[in-house]
C-alpha cells in the first residue's frame, strides 16, 4: 500500500490517471518523461497496468487485415517464405552468423591456431583447408562455440567457448541441412573438446552448406527428437584457408 | 490450451522475439494481433489509424522484448499496454475526439467479458470487477468508459455531461478507492 501511495499521490493517483488515459497531451507527455526517471513512479504505473489490464476482457477482438502482418514483417526484415517451422527459419540463423562473422573470424583463427606448435608435419592429420563454423550466441553475436570439419574422419571438432544455458538443461547440437529439418548430434559438453561423427548423407561437401545449431534441452537431451528449447548458438561453415 | 500455457508460450515467444526470432514474433502476432487490435480500434475508431498504430506497436514489441519481464507482468498487460499507450499518444496527436453519445459509450462499455480472453488471470480479472462493483454506479461507468476510450478529463466530461470538476474529483476517488480495494 505504501510504495504505490506514496507515489501515486493520495490527493492526485497520478500513475492511476495516466494508466487509465484521462490525462491531456501535456501532462500526459511529463507522466512519461517521470517513468523514464523516476522507477518509484514506474513501479506505480506498471502497478496500475496490471490491475486495469483486466478491463480489457470486454474489448471485442477484431481480426484485423491480412495486409497488416506483411507490413511487419518488411520492416523487421523477415523474408516470407511458404512451409517454414520456427525451428526451419534458416534464413535467421545465417544471416545472424554471417553478420557477425567478420567480427567474430578473426579470433576465432587465433584460437584454433595459436595453441598449435610452430610446424606439425603429420599431414594425415591436417586438413587441406580448414572448414570453421562460428556458432554464435544470437543474443550476444558471440561465438558460443567453434566447429571445425575434419574431412579425413568425417567428424565436427566441437571447441566450446561459452554455451550460455538455464540451469539443469543439455546443450543439444543440431545439424540443418538447407531446407530441412534439424538433426541432433547429441547432447555436448560445454567445458571440453568434442568430436562428433556427421550423418551419412552430410559428409564431403554436403556438410559445408548446413547449419550448426544449439538448443537447450531436458537433461538428456530432446525428448522428441526435435528441438524444443531456445536456439543458444547458431551458424555456419566458413572456408578459412584453401 | 489453458490460460497458464498460454501465457507461458507467449512469454517464451516474446523473450525469443528478444533474440531477433522472426517466426517468434509472428507467433505473437497471430496469438495476440486480433485482441490488440480491438483495443486500438476502440480508442482510435479509425481502422486506418487503428492499422497503423498495430503496426507501430509490434514494431515496438519487436525493439523492446528485451525488456519483457514476466516476472513484473504478464504478456498479455505487457501487450495491451502498449496497445493503449500508442492508441492514446496517436489520439492526443490528433487532438482528441468527442464519445458520440453516453449511451453508447456505456453500452459498449458494459458489455460482458468475452469468452475469448483465456490470456487474462481470470482470478484477476474478477477481484478487478468486485472492485468497481463497489464504486458509485456512475463514477464506475465513467471509470470504464475512460479506460475504453482513453479520451481526456475534458472530452469525458463533455460525453457524460458533468462539469470538468467533477469529473476529475469521480475519477481520482474512484482510483484511490480501487487502490485500497485491490491492495486488501
Amino acid at each position: 500500500m505504501t510504495d504505490i501511495a506514496s507515489y501515486d499521490g493520495d490527493e492526485r493517483p497520478l500513475a492511476g490517471e495516466y494508466v487509465l488515459g484521462v490525462l491531456d497531451a501535456d501532462e500526459r507527455a511529463q507522466a512519461q518523461a517521470r517513468i523514464a526517471a523516476e522507477p518509484a513512479f514506474a513501479r506505480a504505473v506498471a502497478w496500475w497496468e496490471n490491475r486495469l489490464v483486466h478491463l480489457a476482457a470486454r474489448v471485442a477482438p477484431v481480426e484485423p487485415p491480412a495486409t497488416v502482418w506483411p507490413r511487419i514483417a518488411n520492416l523487421i526484415g523477415a523474408t516470407e517464405t511458404p512451409k517454414r517451422s520456427a525451428w526451419n527459419s534458416l534464413g535467421l540463423w545465417r544471416g545472424a552468423s554471417l553478420s557477425a562473422f567478420a567480427l567474430a573470424a578473426a579470433s576465432v583463427v587465433a584460437l584454433i591456431v595459436t595453441p598449435r606448435p610452430a610446424p606439425t608435419p603429420t599431414p594425415a592429420l591436417a586438413p587441406a583447408a580448414t572448414e570453421v563454423a562460428v556458432i554464435n550466441n544470437p543474443a550476444t553475436q558471440r561465438p558460443a562455440l567453434v566447429a571445425t570439419l575434419d574431412r579425413a574422419a568425417d567428424k565436427l571438432i566441437l571447441t566450446p567457448v561459452s554455451i550460455a544455458l538455464p540451469n539443469k538443461r543439455d546443450a543439444e547440437l543440431w545439424i540443418i541441412p538447407e531446407g530441412r529439418k534439424p538433426i541432433s548430434l547429441g547432447v555436448i559438453p560445454r567445458d571440453a573438446q568434442t568430436r562428433v561423427a556427421l550423418p551419412a548423407g552430410l559428409r564431403g561437401p554436403a556438410a559445408y552448406t548446413t547449419t550448426l545449431a544449439v538448443s537447450d534441452e531436458p537433461l538428456g537431451g530432446s525428448p522428441t527428437g526435435a528441438p524444443t528449447g531456445q536456439i543458444r548458438a547458431a551458424g555456419k561453415f566458413q572456408r578459412m584457408a584453401g | 490450451m489453458d490460460a497458464d500455457t498460454s501465457r507461458a508460450l507467449l512469454s517464451r515467444a516474446i523473450s525469443r522475439v528478444a533474440q531477433r526470432d522472426h517466426d517468434a514474433l509472428k507467433y505473437v502476432y497471430r496469438h495476440t494481433s486480433a485482441k490488440l487490435f480491438g483495443v486500438c480500434l476502440r480508442i482510435l475508431n479509425d481502422r486506418e489509424e487503428a492499422e497503423d498504430v498495430l503496426q507501430d506497436v509490434y514494431l515496438t514489441v519487436w525493439n523492446r522484448a528485451d525488456r519483457f519481464d514476466q516476472e513484473k507482468a504478464s504478456p498479455i498487460t505487457w501487450l495491451v499496454s502498449i496497445a493503449r499507450n500508442r492508441s492514446i499518444d496517436r489520439l492526443r496527436k490528433r487532438g482528441g475526439r468527442v464519445i458520440a453519445d453516453v449511451e453508447e459509450a456505456e453500452a459498449l462499455a458494459d458489455g460482458a467479458p468475452l469468452a475469448s480472453t483465456l490470456l487474462e488471470d481470470e482470478d484477476d480479472r474478477r477481484r478487478l470487477e468486485g472492485c468497481i462493483d463497489q464504486l458509485d454506479p456512475r463514477h464506475a461507468g465513467a471509470l470504464r468508459t475512460a479506460f475504453f476510450e482513453g479520451v481526456t478529463y475534458d472530452a469525458l466530461a463533455q460525453a457524460l455531461k458533468v462539469p470538468l470538476g467533477t469529473m476529475k474529483s469521480w475519477i481520482r476517488r474512484s482510483l484511490i478507492s480501487l487502490r485500497g480495494c485491490l491492495e486488501a
